[in-house]
């Protein structure tokens, strides 16, 4: 049949129904009136004629039906009115719909939730042009493969481009801004001038770096993020041209990026390079590209079209090989290429796809419920299914006109768990606001949209199918006959709404036993000792850049000075300085060559290197083990000593006195370092990784210019911060305290993920729980009333009630402990799983197997216990005389 | 008073058999609903007796098709009723479909005289 009349008859038909039945009508009725005047011509009597007439017609209602089912979109107005007739058969039984709606939305929700993530983390690509193509390039060192790189090997890699089409550096930066308005200290960094265009982002306004930016004696320019234009310029379009004091240097604005472009959320800031390579410092004085020691450049790279990363990896290790032989104390040095999509979703990937594991087992355990729900009313509807079959609807429309029913309430139910997924992440994500790289693109879009009706349809189908084809066989007399009040649907039924329970108990248990090893792993975690007194510690940053902390001397005089201040600050007890804080990870490493030991580079071992005043580990709290820490008289002048934790003291000397021997970093014609103490194990990268050697050297011999200081004092950070801040401005106005924050939210920061995950992870938990709960008493208090009959035999047979509540309670726990039992083998199953993400517990842990099992039996028992007693009230003469 | 025609067997009626002689009844002029069962009657010899249950959903059809188009008029005893006529579109469907039934009923007579 031809399309276009199709549609046009679709859409009359549509739309013009009234008059079309009107039409029909008339059309029936000249029709009969035609057939009776020729039967009456035919010489029939008026009356006859009309009754002949009528048998002939067969039934005007019937031909009016045949004629509407032949019409285009006649199915599509019978669904129409199914979709009516679901409606109002939903609204008269408000609490079965309320509860299929919210079993439904907290199932869908939850799943919606973790999607968002899941799409956002994983699922999209990055905001850069052909993300794909974006590579990083970890540094590698001997024992360590995510170094930094140096000057020298930036130069090396961006000189043979065989795979890449473009490859930049960068440098992270923390830069004063002062001149106009409010002095202010932000992260940013010194980048190359190709950075720009290898993102392949353009810029939001003004320009970006070109290669001209690059040149040797290029001035100083300035890229803003969005957001330091928004913050500082108030989005004033004059801004471009406008010039900045960074870090006493003045530098012209040329342009602001977009919003939520940037690698990492806290760079608002991009300075072009000096000398072509970014600098090391702003006002380092020496030619930055001959720097081989100094391994400070983060790399990137873009891949040319249709070269793999294995190829790319190839090409960059045969240079590094090239370039050793050229320098021979390149001890090894090398580059590892990731993905950098990879890189920022880390180790996120697992863990969201365990939650998503978990939130799908959640849906099963809701639509399990809902599927009991279901059944039950469909029992109590056969009656009204059956004699609609009778007269003669089919199976197909009656199971129909089931599945529009739960499709409706899947949809609200999805409907309402979008809400609750939207509003709940919101409101999740603000609490745990480090947790997730990318957690600003968390939003509803398209993709999780689809995803939710997808679910939402695939559920109604699911719960809705079974019960429908149970409901609507064709069993006529025997349902016809059976009294609807103690009809339970046949063994059939009552072993699927059983083995449904019992796969909700099992389903529970793993999503139990799951969140308990997470929460014992998470306990462990927080318990292991980092090293230091991490209590009453308040910490800031400090950047002594700019043209006044150009020599070493002015650096090491403010700090003597700003030391003695701080100290004689009320309630200060001592303090730390040094170059990075414990737990949030080492900024420097470096490999030593060891007196007496001659190591070719690549066995020579990477330690962490930190440096800080004498008084340092007193302040921490960590303990000396041997020898002496660093004073004052450990300067410039006297020989050059260090510090070894436990761990270098154990690597390097096994079997000897570690005090007096001497190593060296850096070049060969670096002086040695004596060792002078011992101290034990601070956790400087991380609670969970296991102890790594670390090498300590006092700020007096080796001046750095980022600082951090940690004040250990018996008041609470928020009240000494007031007297500090005025300490410092008192030594330099123009100096702001960076992060101030204290130790313990610091600690809280490198935990923010894992926090997250096991608060979401126990929420799905107790969801579980609480569903699976609810079903099993549903199912035991149906069963209940549906044996009201049997159970009035038998309290009048001699039973007491004694004897009716266990019976009822050993059936349903019954199916409680073979729920448990396939649970307890399935958790064993997934949390093998589950191994990468624990900590200190093993996948096996009886102790949470048993406790938790426990916990389910006791709620499980719970649920039972009520129906059972409602049992023993049965009234034997009552339930023996309804029928 | 029973009718003194002879009730001939009800063959079964393929619905492509009955456009087909909808359309042929048509060809020649329009009709309302029981002037084409009439016809139809009439020129099968009294071998298909449409009943309005086949009838009409046929009709509706066929109009849905573009086929037909339907306007109400009076009959010959100035009664109102539902007139059919023949579209372009339907007078080439007649020439298809007669095309196509003589060459299947060619077929299937050649295939029954087979050895």
């Amino acid at each position: 049949m031809p399309l276009l009349p199709r549609l046009a008859s679709l859409w009359r038909n549509l739309l013009r129904r009234p008059q079309q039945e009107q039409e029909l009508n008339e059309e029936l009725d000249a029709y009969l009136e035609l057939l009776t005047e020729q039967k009456r011509n035919a010489g029939l009597m008026p009356e006859a004629a009309r009754r002949a007439a009528l048998l002939e017609l067969g039934g005007k209602e019937q031909v009016k039906e045949q004629v509407r089912e032949t019409r285009i979109g006649y199915w599509l107005e019978t669904l129409w009115q199914d979709v009516r007739f679901a409606v109002r058969v939903l609204r008269k039984q408000p609490g079965f719909t309320l509860i299929a709606i919210l079993t439904l939305a907290l199932g869908i929700g939850t799943n919606t939730a973790i999607f968002s993530v899941v799409n956002a983390v994983l699922l999209r690509p990055l905001n850069f042009k052909e993300p794909e193509q974006l590579v990083w390039l970890w540094g590698t060192v001997p024992k360590f493969s995510q170094a930094n790189h140096s000057p020298v090997e930036f130069l090396a890699f961006q000189s043979q481009p065989q795979s890449f089409t473009e490859l930049a550096a960068y440098r992270p930066m923390s830069f004063t801004l002062t001149g106009d308005a409010q002095p202010e200290q932000v992260q940013g960094m010194i980048a190359s001038a190709n950075y720009f265009t290898l993102l392949g982002v353009p810029p939001w306004r003004g320009r970006s770096f070109q290669s001209a930016d690059g040149q040797p004696a290029a001035p100083r320019v300035a890229v803003l993020g969005y957001d330091l234009w928004q913050s500082r310029f108030g989005g004033d379009e004059r801004a471009v041209g406008r010039t900045l004091t960074i870090n006493d240097e003045a530098v012209a604005i040329i342009g602001v990026m977009p919003p939520q472009f940037s690698l990492n959320p806290v760079t608002k800031l991009w300075l072009n390079p000096r000398q072509g390579v970014p600098d090391f410092l702003m006002n380092f004085r020496g030619d930055v590209r001959t720097l081989r020691e100094q391994h400070y450049l983060r790399l990137l790279g873009r891949l040319k079209p249709g070269v793999s990363l294995i190829q790319a990896q190839d090409e960059l290790d045969a240079l590094a090989a090239r370039l050793e032989q050229q320098h021979t104390d390149q001890r090894g040095h090398g580059a590892r290429l990731v993905s950098l999509s990879e890189l920022f979703i880390g180790d996120l990937r697992q863990t969201l796809w365990l939650l998503f594991g978990a939130v799908i087992l959640v849906l099963l355990i809701a639509c399990g419920n809902v599927t009991n729900l279901s059944l039950a009313r469909a029992m109590a509807r056969t009656r009204e299914l059956t004699i609609r079959a009778a007269v003669g609807a089919s199976r197909f429309r009656l199971l129909r006109q089931l599945l529009v029913e739960s499709l409706l309430l899947a949809l609200a139910g999805g409907l309402v768990g979008w809400l609750l997924s939207v509003w709940g992440l919101n409101w999740l994500l603000a609490q745990y606001p480090d947790a997730i790289l990318r957690a600003p693109e968390i939003k509803p879009d398209v993709r999780v949209l689809l995803f939710t009706l997808a679910v939402a349809v695939g559920t109604g189908v699911l719960f809705g199918l079974l019960p429908g084809w149970l409901a609507t066989r064709r069993d006529l007399t025997g349902v016809l006959k059976e009294s609807p009040r103690h009809a339970t649907g046949g063994a059939a039924r009552t072993r699927l709404r059983q083995s449904l329970i019992v796969a909700e108990v099992a389903l529970a248990l793993v999503v139990l036993v799951s969140a308990g090893l997470l929460v014992r792993s998470f306990a462990r975690l927080t318990a292991v000792e980092p090293g230091f007194d991490a209590a009453n510690l308040t910490t800031f940053w400090l950047t002594l850049t700019g043209a006044r902390y150009g020599t070493e001397t002015a650096n090491v005089r403010f700090l003597k000075d700003l030391t003695a201040r701080l100290e004689a600050l009320p309630g200060v007890q001592a303090i730390a300085l040094s170059n990075d804080f414990p737990i949030q990870g080492t900024d420097t490493h470096d490999s030593l060559a060891i007196e007496g030991r001659n190591l070719a580079p690549a066995e020579r071992l990477n330690v962490g290197l930190h440096v800080i005043n004498p008084r340092y580990f007193a302040a921490m709290g960590t303990r000396l083990l041997q020898g002496r820490a660093f004073d004052e008289r450990d300067n410039t002048s006297a020989p050059p000593v260090v510090m070894v934790n436990e761990a270098m003291a154990q690597r390097l000397w096994p079997n000897e006195n570690p005090l007096g021997k001497r190593l060296r970093f850096g070049a060969p014609d670096q002086p040695w370092s004596e060792v002078v103490g011992v101290v034990a194990n601070l956790k400087h990268d991380g609670l969970q990784l296991a102890d790594s050697p670390h090498c300590y050297a006092p700020h007096l011999q080796q001046p750095w210019p980022f600082i951090t200081v940690a004040l250990r004092s018996s008041l609470e950070t928020s009240a000494l911060l007031a007297a500090v801040r005025q300490t410092v401005q008192q030594l330099d106005p123009k100096l702001p305290l960076i992060e101030p924050l204290p130790m313990t939210a610091r600690m809280e920061r490198t935990l923010a993920t894992r926090r997250l995950t096991l608060t979401l992870y126990s929420l799905f938990a107790v969801i579980a729980l609480l569903l699976a709960t609810i079903g099993l008493y549903g199912v035991m208090a149906y069963s209940v009333a549906q044996r009201t009959h049997e159970l009035g035999i038998r309290v009048a047979l001699g039973a007491t009630a004694r004897d009716v509540f266990r019976l009822i309670l050993r059936q349903g726990m019954t199916l409680v402990a073979l729920g448990i039992a396939v649970g307890i083998i399935s958790a064993r199953l997934v949390s093998g799983w589950l191994a990468a993400q624990l900590f200190g517990v093993t996948p096996a842990d009886p102790l949470t197997f048993a406790a938790l099992a426990a916990l389910l039996a006791l709620v499980a028992l719970v649920a039972c216990w009520i129906p059972a007693w409602r049992a023993t009230t049965v009234d034997p003469m009552i339930a023996l005389r309804c029928e | 008073m029973k009718s003194t025609h002879p009730q001939p067997k009800q063959t079964d009626l393929l619905q492509g058999t009955l456009h087909l002689l909808i359309l042929k009844t048509l060809s020649t002029g329009e009709l309302h609903g029981l002037g084409v069962s009439n016809r139809i009657a009439q020129i099968t010899q009294g071998v298909f007796q449409v009943k309005p249950g086949s009838l009409f959903p046929a009709l509706h059809r066929m109009e849905e098709a573009g086929w037909l188009t339907s306007e109400w008029g009076a009959s010959e005893n100035n009664r109102r009723a539902k007139y059919y006529k023949l579209t372009k579109a339907g007078q080439r469907q007649f020439k298809t479909e007669t095309e196509d039934w003589q060459r299947i009923a060619l077929a299937i007579t050649g295939a029954l005289q087979a050895t």
